[in-house]
């Protein structure tokens, strides 16, 4: 049921005009989110044509089991959130929607410890660019851009992952608190958006980084 | 609404893709190795995209917005790549006179 103070927001006049709005300026974020991660994907191109030997040898060298588990952690945790949206949207109880965000925020939870492990795995390694990096059977020079692109592109991976599940937090105070679930489902919506768009990223960077030079 | 079916059916999908391109990573393709990962990538991106993310349910103006927002991402990267699959390696002659840490790479003789 409605509660009495769930209207629409000033100047909307129905939900469904209140969520077109919202949804279409989400997509114009994620369009510039899209030209934040482009030009790393790039970079990781350009020098990957120049540099191909040093590329697969220095991939080689990354944790292909960690990276696939985050992989299919980061695909099933997209899966929880659909439901949480979709519990959202049809006004469901708000245990549902909670239930759906906590097992996503601990998947999500779950792929930060993994990511953290190879991070310090590597930086153990000498993988780390700078003085100390070391690397065998490659050059260092373009071996080190190849970990730079690494460090730089899951980084900022990672990070959108991290502000991803402090909005996980804060969206699941807010469907435990919030009558107003018509307008709570709008803002879902947008949750579940970013949430997907960085799990969109990670199916790029998944394979570019990790599958190089596998075969040889 | 779409039913949680779908949704898991789409998760299924998904997983099988991940495990293929796994697969298809240690079987020697050559230069197909990097062209069967993307294709690959591209269709856990379709699924994402057209489910997930509630693209095929959406209306014409957002259908634009999600259509530019990739389609500056193809500007960027191809006329980016017309020059550098052109004019040949920009960095690598440099690259190689660098002194290097390890010792690996000798400048050149004067």
């Amino acid at each position: 049921m409605s509660h009495p103070s769930d209207s629409t927001a000033p100047p909307f006049t129905s939900f469904s005009q209140q969520r077109e709005a919202a949804t279409l300026g989400m997509w114009g974020f994620l369009g510039m989110e899209v030209l934040f991660f482009g030009p790393m994907f790039l970079g990781y191109i350009v020098f990957r044509i120049n540099f191909p030997d040093a590329f697969m040898t220095a991939s080689r060298h990354t944790l292909i089991l960690a990276g696939g588990v985050n992989t299919a952690l980061l695909l099933i945790s997209s899966f929880t959130m659909a439901l949480a949206v979709r519990s959202a949207n049809l006004l469901e109880d708000s245990a549902k929607v909670v239930r759906s965000l906590l097992v996503t925020l601990l998947l999500g939870g779950a792929f930060v410890g993994i990511k953290c492990f190879e991070y310090s795995h590597e930086i153990h390694e000498g993988l780390l660019p700078g003085a100390s990096f070391h690397l065998d059977g490659a050059d260092p020079q373009q071996a080190q851009m190849f970990f730079y692109l690494y460090f730089l592109m899951t980084g900022m991976h990672l990070l959108h992952v991290i502000i991803g599940l402090g909005l996980i937090a804060v969206f699941i105070l807010r469907a435990k608190l919030t009558v107003r679930k018509e307008r709570f489902s709008i803002a879902m919506e947008q949750l579940g958006l970013y949430w997907h768009f960085v799990d969109l990223v990670w199916v790029f960077l998944f394979p570019l980084i990790y599958l190089g030079g596998r075969a040889a | 609404m779409t039913p949680v079916r779908h949704y898991a059916l789409v998760c299924g999908a998904l997983l099988v893709l991940l495990l293929l391109t796994v697969g298809a990573a240690y079987v020697n393709l050559g230069p197909f190795n990097v062209a069967a990962a993307m294709l690959i990538s591209l269709m856990k991106a379709a699924l994402i995209l057209l489910f997930f993310m509630h693209v095929r349910q959406a209306g014409p103006v957002l259908r634009l917005f999600v259509f530019i927002g990739f389609f500056w991402l193809a500007l960027l990267i191809s006329l980016s790549l017309s020059d550098f699959l052109t004019r040949g390696v920009p960095d690598k002659s440099t690259a190689d006179q660098r002194p290097s840490t390890s010792g690996e790479t000798k400048p050149p003789a004067p």
